[in-house]
């Protein structure tokens, strides 16, 4: 899982495997140069192979005749090392059948059509297949006819052999007059009309098939043939067309087919596809139209899955998305970093500041703490007025009573007893005056110390007057003069 | 393709976390950068609130100045007159000066003495001088003008016989100091 995530993040994953038998040819090989075998029974013919867009170009073939099996693969390897190929299509001229069948189930798309054909043919063939044989099927366009073709197994063994002898990776093998009948079925079946003859002959096998708008005729095949009998069995085939017949022709036997034709008296000129291509065999193997070829190699290769292209858009997203991830994660990363760091300098100032600040605050705190135990001590002395001045001046009003009261010949009190009691939280005080004599004498005494507290300011709250053995006691309860007060 | 279907899942959930990264990437830097404006704004605050403070003390420390003449003037006094040894000693120097016979000499302490809205730290002394009476009176003014912060609280005189006596208590403020 991890490597194909890797592969589809880097885009290998869509450069297919080259022996993934699932994806065209010109798709596997068309940067890579891959070498084309065909096997005959004498001998193999090696050809290199490029690709023009999804068209196959062969270059200059080489023939190799029949060896030894090292000789066959020394010959193998080193024409492929010649052009660089480490992969190799065979297509096997021999060893095959065909045969009619209606059984045929017809695959959904290419691709089932391989996977199936490899791991359960009989869903596509509708029976089991032949014993000891691959098969490929040719379909009729339109209708539920086939022909299958049976491969014997020993041939595809032989040749899977050369390959594996010569280091070569297996790109495909094939069948290349099954690949030929698939090809001019499915490309050319408008030449068809309604009834027509398929002849298919390369350098040392012939194939026919007669066709039908909706029927397929009994194939008939030769194959493994020297000039001379394929010269016969072409001779004899053409004399058995039927007259008139359309006869749909592939030749790349070298045989002037379409002169023998003449000479027989089949006087329509056949039609002839791919006439262009030396080796119509090879480009239908090759071109992978209109269906992917067959593949004939019986296990299955260990190959890497190709991704398909609509996935392309994943790779560019990733690194999309990376390359956005580090370009903004680090600017944003730096951003934040720097405004950090700024907001770390504040933080340190507004510190400053606050601790500057508090100092200040203490400063006024201490100040306004000053001046509030300075206006306390100023209250303090403000309401604590002298006692002294203020009891002499009592003393003195006494005296100047007393004084009075001898001087008209009057009775006269005396104090005998004095007391002044401030009133705690309050401006005020308790004086309390104990006079001993008669009542007018200490009445006397009263008027003038109340005429006193009058001048000094004070005001009387409350007076009580009451007797005492022998006398009177006043008390006052006096407000302070405001004079004295805060 | 299904070989793949995972895989490209896996590598676009990865881009969504990429992308879910970068988009937390911006919150990072807004919020830095949020956290950045706020703190300049703070410091704003803080030098504008400093530069008032700094104001504020300065009036302050004007207007402190004669407060802190007073108390620089009576800070003495107030020192002085915390020592009970010292007060007891100075009220039978001035007793026996004038010719007083002192007794029933003591003091408390009161924290809680209510005076002009507050209450204040006080020590309360009690007095006794038996003599004249204008010798008492001019021990009384003397006592007053040696001890100005001395607050006459309670004074009482009583005759008995041919013997006056005056008992007198006064407070002394401890300190005026507000909490």
């Amino acid at each position: 899982m991890i490597q194909q995530c890797v592969d589809l993040a880097l885009g290998r994953a869509f450069v297919p495997d080259p022996l993934d038998s699932t994806v065209p040819l010109w798709r596997r090989f068309g940067r890579r140069p891959l070498v084309a075998v065909t096997m005959f029974k004498d001998g193999f013919e090696v050809v290199p192979v490029t690709f023009s867009g999804q068209t196959p170009k062969f270059g200059h073939a080489e023939t190799c005749q029949a060896g030894s099996e090292d000789a066959d693969a020394a010959f193998l390897h080193g024409f492929a090392e010649r052009h660089k190929a480490k992969e190799c299509v065979i297509n096997l001229t021999t060893g095959y059948t065909a045969v009619l069948s209606s059984r045929t189930r017809r695959p959904e798309s290419d691709e089932e059509a391989i996977l199936l054909m490899r791991d359960s043919p009989e869903r596509l063939l509708g029976e089991p297949p032949s014993q000891g044989c691959q098969h490929s099927l040719a379909y009729h366009p339109t209708h539920n006819f086939a022909v299958v073709f049976a491969h014997k197994e020993n041939e595809i063994g032989a040749a899977v052999g050369l390959a594996s002898r010569a280091n070569l990776g297996l790109a495909r093998l094939q069948c290349g007059m099954a690949s030929l009948l698939i090809n001019v079925m499915g490309r050319f079946w408008s030449e068809v009309g309604q009834e027509s003859e398929i002849l298919l002959v390369d350098r040392t096998s012939l194939f026919y098939l007669p066709v039908a708008e909706g029927s397929l005729g009994r194939p008939l095949f030769d194959i493994g043939l020297k000039d001379s009998a394929l010269r016969q069995a072409v001779a004899e085939r053409i004399g058995r067309l039927k007259p008139g017949a359309k006869v749909i022709l592939v030749d790349s036997s070298g045989l002037d087919i379409e002169g023998m034709m003449r000479e027989r008296g089949v006087t329509a000129p056949p039609a002839a596809p791919l006439k262009d291509e030396a080796n119509p065999g090879l480009w239908a193997c090759f071109s992978d139209q209109p269906h992917l070829g067959y593949d004939l190699f019986p296990n299955q290769r260990s190959i890497r899955p190709c991704a398909a292209g609509s996935l392309r858009f994943v790779p560019f997203v990733f690194w999309g998305s990376l390359a956005a991830a580090v370009a903004l994660v680090g600017t944003n990363k730096f951003r934040s970093a720097t405004d950090d760091r700024l907001s770390g300098n504040l933080r340190s100032q507004v510190q400053m500041l606050t601790g500057a600040e508090k100092q200040d605050e203490g400063l006024i705190h201490e100040v306004e703490s000053r001046d509030k135990s300075a206006l306390a001590m100023r209250d303090w002395l403000l309401i604590s007025p002298p006692t002294q001045s203020f009891l002499i001046d009592i003393t003195r009003e006494i005296e100047a009573a007393t004084n009075q009261g001898l001087k008209d010949g009057k009775s006269v009190a005396q104090l005998d007893s004095l007391s002044l009691t401030r009133q705690e939280g309050q401006p005020q005080m308790r004086l309390v005056l104990v006079v001993l004599g008669d009542a007018p004498a200490a009445n006397r005494i009263f008027q003038r110390v109340s005429a006193l507290f009058g001048r000094l300011g004070y005001s009387t709250v409350d007076l009580k007057e009451s007797l005492v053995p022998q006398g009177f006691r006043y008390e006052h309860l006096l407000n302070i003069p405001k004079g004295f007060g805060p | 393709m299904k070989n793949y279907t995972f895989p490209a899942l896996l590598l676009i959930a990865a881009s969504l976390l990429l992308l879910l990264g970068v988009t937390k990437s911006f919150g990072w830097a807004s919020h830095s950068a949020a956290e950045l404006s706020i703190k300049r704004s703070e410091v704003e605050n803080a030098r504008q609130e400093l530069f008032s403070v700094q104001k504020s003390a300065e009036a302050a420390k004007r207007k402190s100045a004669i407060a802190d003449q007073f108390l620089a003037a009576w800070a003495p006094e107030l020192s002085d007159e915390s020592s009970i040894e010292q007060i007891f000693g100075r009220l039978d120097t001035l007793a026996v000066d004038n010719l007083l016979s002192p007794s029933g000499k003591n003091f408390a302490v009161n924290t809680n003495y209510f005076f002009n809205g507050r209450h204040l730290a006080v020590q309360s002394v009690n007095i006794t001088v038996a003599g004249d009476y204008y010798r008492t009176l001019n021990w009384l003014g003397a006592v007053e003008n040696g001890f100005p912060l001395a607050r006459v609280e309670q004074i009482s005189y009583t005759t008995n016989g041919n013997s006056l006596a005056l008992a007198v208590q006064f407070v002394f403020p401890r300190k005026f100091d507000t909490e």
